[in-house]
């Protein structure tokens, strides 16, 4: 007998046999048991997550001489020639290759007709989200009031792009991915079934390199069966796809977290000669910190992590190291390195550059500190509110210049760093009294080193004369927002700022024509700059 | 659309119980789900008296009056009961109102007529003889706020208890599609075996959400500073395939209409008309509160970020869901974390 890849051998032919969608399972089991099995079923989710699988078991228990039961015997004739897929009253349909309305009328003239030896007619059609709209159309009367011999199973992994009136004629389940820890279990399994030796190592290996899907994962383990000497080891799957083992990433990690960039170079020379390819280092870099990322801000148990226990401790120790901020620039620096090490012929210099910038993450310092730095040197408020609007595409896009930190100063144990204060103060102004907080956004905030009265750190808040006047009338409400945002008693000295105490202001130009006046209005803007068209276009011509 | 006076679709059901079935009806209304449940209801009622039912459904594009007529009053080769659905038949009923009037005041033995009609004007002619002669139904919408009990005697009909719990987290999950739950509560009651009651664990097990509902709850997750619920929605928006533009143009217009009412409400004007504004028109209090539990400048900035979001989408060759995962955390106010 020929070969036959694991994913077909172990397919799945009873509904215990899937793996990771035990509701579905268990409401189809009642379904039949109970003799409330719906004339249409939708199955979504991503691939190689037992959609089709689950389609065929239930035609089978539908079908089974011995049926409909919950538990197809898969010796019958019936049951053997679903298995294959050429039964005569279960139809596979392929919705990508078959999504025309001719051939969906094809379908409805021949659903009529009663099934030739079975109980039901039974249609799967997979990736139904591919029919045309007019296929849709042709299906949706026969969906309405199909006859009762008829059933149709579809399968997708884009449900949003079918009609709502096709979704909700059908009884959906949603599949999810499967857990890497089930799927290497499995695999564990086929191994012990199949005499195949493999580190446990590798398989959870193989596991998280299958994203979920279970037909991937026994792809990638047939592959390293026949690629493998004696043993499947992590190497090996290094070898096939040029993965990392994750003991490695957290190493890098390690490295990375210690400022030791010398070490995370070398570990690359030592990772890359051992047969793993770059652009998969990478990858696991890139969900090395996304993990880390994400146990610092949903915690380390959160089932989004996909990794075992152990893994998960040494995440929850790591993250410690790094601030949200931090984690989130090196998550997408490592995902931009990337990018650029596709596009570039030197692919192993940006990896490098990469690992050595994120190495001197603790010598950046967070954008607000910067921006409160350039204030006392004279900027004045409108910078750093244009500073703060960009700060977080900074922190994604850009260089070392706008990235935070290693390390965050913890909450609620004295003053906040100053850069911080106003913003803060201004939130807190904002739920007592907005119009207030609004009329103070204009204002620029800085703090006095010098001065300390009676113990109290003293803010310098410069704004316009109408505004002083009115602060000056919260003056107190003021003072304890900034308290508040400080984490220490203040005092505040309010004074005429740039604007107001400087030569008089550029008056903004009077807007012309009506047109320009109701679009001012309609979006409470202002006349920024005045260009003349007509000047323009002939300069232009 | 106004509200459509009639029975109710409860009330023909129990009519249809005790064997009072009319030779004519008029399903008025805008909620499909009852103009099934009423066609399906009389069908069934009229094969429980015995024989078959031949049953004619044409849309009005394709109705022609005299076929219409023609099938109703026709008797079948075995004596069978003949049901004629026009649905929708908006304009049928406009045209040919006399010539349907006159088949009501004397309609044939074995011949039902079902017309579902958006709107039935009461004081017209037709719909006065349909109230006399059979029945005017109305189907009308329900509001989010009737749904738990609607779902309550759903579950009844069908043979199965709710805990009030489980109907309110199906009505949080699904809205006011009564299709959608109908079939949601089938699978509920399927899975639930032998046991005769469905709990709220199990709607969470198996249950579906609606997907605007999923923007709420991803907002609302964001708005209530709760990074793992909020990362465990994008993750299972993002498996089911969906895609990241989709997401952020939903999450985007759901932060917008939260700014745009926090800033009318600044300008005086009142929580209520200004959620009206931005066309808010259910969960308008969860609406308000989330739109209250942001501050303004967090509002103004994560619309900010999500338009960068948007562009980096089209411009960077960064996988979707790690530009999406690190964006949402941006949009959290950092003071609140896990990290601080």
């Amino acid at each position: 007998m020929s070969y036959q890849v694991l994913a077909r051998k172990y397919r799945p032919r009873t509904f215990d046999e899937v793996i990771g969608q035990e509701s579905a399972a268990e409401t189809l089991r009642n379904a039949i048991r109970s003799d409330r099995v719906a004339h249409a079923y939708l199955f979504s989710g991503p691939r190689g997550v037992g959609k089709t699988s689950m389609a065929r078991i239930l035609a089978k228990a539908l079908n089974c001489e011995t049926g409909p039961t919950p538990t197809p015997c898969n010796e019958c004739p019936i049951c053997r020639s679903i298995d294959t897929g050429d039964d005569v009253d279960v139809v596979e349909i392929d919705g990508a290759s078959n999504n025309s309305v001719d051939q969906v009328r094809q379908l409805r003239e021949n659903a009529r007709y009663a099934p030739a030896r079975s109980a039901f007619k039974i249609y799967i059609i997979d990736e139904v989200h591919m029919l045309s709209t007019a296929a849709f159309n042709a299906l949706l009367k026969t969906l309405e009031e199909p006859p009762q011999h008829v059933k149709f199973i579809f399968a997708t992994t884009e449900p949003h792009k079918l009609l709502d009136t096709i979704k909700s004629r059908c009884q959906r389940f949603d599949f999810r991915r499967i857990p890497s820890s089930r799927i290497a279990d499995h695999m564990k399994m086929l191994c012990e079934k199949e005499g195949i030796n493999a580190d446990d190592e590798a398989l959870v290996a193989v596991a998280r390199a299958a994203h979920g899907g279970m037909r991937d994962a026994e792809s990638l383990l047939d592959q390293l069966a026949s690629l493998a000497a004696d043993t499947i080891t992590v190497d090996d799957l290094a070898r096939l796809i040029g993965g990392v083992p994750p003991q490695t990433v957290l190493e890098f990690i390690e490295a990375i977290a210690g400022h030791d960039a010398k070490r995370a170079i070398e570990m690359i020379d030592e990772t890359l000669s051992k047969g793993a390819a770059d652009d998969e280092l990478i990858q696991q870099l890139v969900d090395g910190f996304r993990d880390l990322l994400l146990a610092k801000v949903a915690g380390p148990d959160t089932e989004l992590i996909d990794r075992g226990p152990e893994f998960r401790k040494q995440l929850a120790e790591l993250s410690a190291a790094f601030s949200t901020d931090a984690l989130m620039y090196l998550v997408q620096m490592f995902a931009e390195t990337k990018k650029k090490a596709r596009q570039s012929s030197q692919s192993r210099v940006v990896l490098e550059l990469a690992v050595i910038r994120a190495a001197r993450i603790h010598q950046l310092r967070p954008l607000d500190e910067l921006v409160g730095q350039v204030k006392k040197l004279g900027g004045d408020g409108s910078n750093r509110r244009k500073a703060g609007g960009t700060a977080q595409r900074a922190t994604r896009a850009t260089g070392p210049s706008a990235a935070p930190t290693v390390a965050e100063k913890p909450a609620g144990k004295g003053p906040t760093a100053h850069g911080d204060v106003w913003p803060r103060a201004l939130a807190e102004l904002e739920q007592t009294k907005k119009p207030l907080a609004i009329m103070l956004e204009k204002g620029a905030c800085t703090r006095e080193q010098s001065a300390v009265e009676s113990g109290r750190a003293r803010f310098i808040i410069e704004l316009d004369s109408f505004s002083i006047q009115q602060a000056e009338k919260n003056r107190k409400l003021l003072e304890q927002a900034l308290s508040k945002a400080h984490g220490a008693p203040c005092s505040v000295e309010l004074r005429a700022g740039a604007n107001s105490s400087g030569p008089a202001p550029k008056k903004e130009a009077e807007p012309k024509g009506e047109h320009i006046k109701k679009t001012i209005a309609m979006f409470n803007g202002r006349v920024v700059h005045t260009e003349n068209q007509t000047d323009k276009e002939s300069s232009d011509g | 659309m106004a509200k459509q006076r009639g029975i109710s679709p409860s009330k023909l059901r129990a009519d249809l119980d005790r064997g009072k079935i009319a030779p004519v009806y008029m399903l008025a209304g805008e909620e499909e789900f009852f103009v099934h449940e009423a066609v399906d209801a009389i069908a069934g009622a009229l094969e429980a008296q015995g024989g078959d039912c031949a049953r004619h459904t044409y849309q009005e594009q394709e109705a022609e009056l005299a076929t219409v007529l023609d099938d109703a009053r026709s008797f079948g080769l075995f004596g069978q009961k003949q049901l004629v659905v026009v649905w929708p038949a908006n304009q049928f009923v406009r045209t040919h109102s006399d010539a349907l009037a006159e088949f009501a005041q004397a309609p044939p033995p074995t011949g039902h007529l079902i017309l579902a009609v958006e709107k039935a004007d009461r004081r017209k002619k037709l719909t006065k003889i349909v109230e006399k002669a059979g029945a005017l139904v109305a189907c009308n919408p329900i509001y989010q706020n009737q749904v738990g009990e609607w779902i309550r005697d759903r579950a009844k009909q069908i043979g199965v208890g709710i805990t009030a719990d489980a109907a309110a987290r199906l009505a949080d999950f699904l809205g006011t599609d009564l299709a959608v739950i109908a079939a949601e509560l089938d699978k509920l009651a399927t899975y639930i075996g032998d046991r005769k009651r469905i709990e709220a664990d199990d709607v969470e097990a198996v249950s579906l959400r609606d997907r605007s509902r999923i923007i709420f709850e991803l907002t609302d997750a964001i708005g209530a500073r709760r990074p793992g619920p909020m990362l465990t929605i994008l993750d299972g928006l993002l498996d089911q395939g969906e895609r990241a533009g989709g997401i952020i143009f939903m999450v985007s217009r759901h932060m917008r209409r939260l700014w745009t009412v926090r800033e009318l409400m600044n300008n005086g004007i009142e929580p209520t008309a200004a959620a009206r504004k931005v066309g808010v028109r259910y969960f308008v209090e969860r609406f308000l509160d989330q739109a209250r539990g942001f501050p303004l400048r967090q509002l103004r900035q994560n619309c900010t970020a999500l338009a960068e979001c948007e562009t980096e989408l089209k411009r960077s060759a960064m996988d979707d869901r790690i530009l999406l995962e690190t964006t949402f955390i941006q949009l959290l106010p950092p003071a609140r974390t896990a990290s601080s």
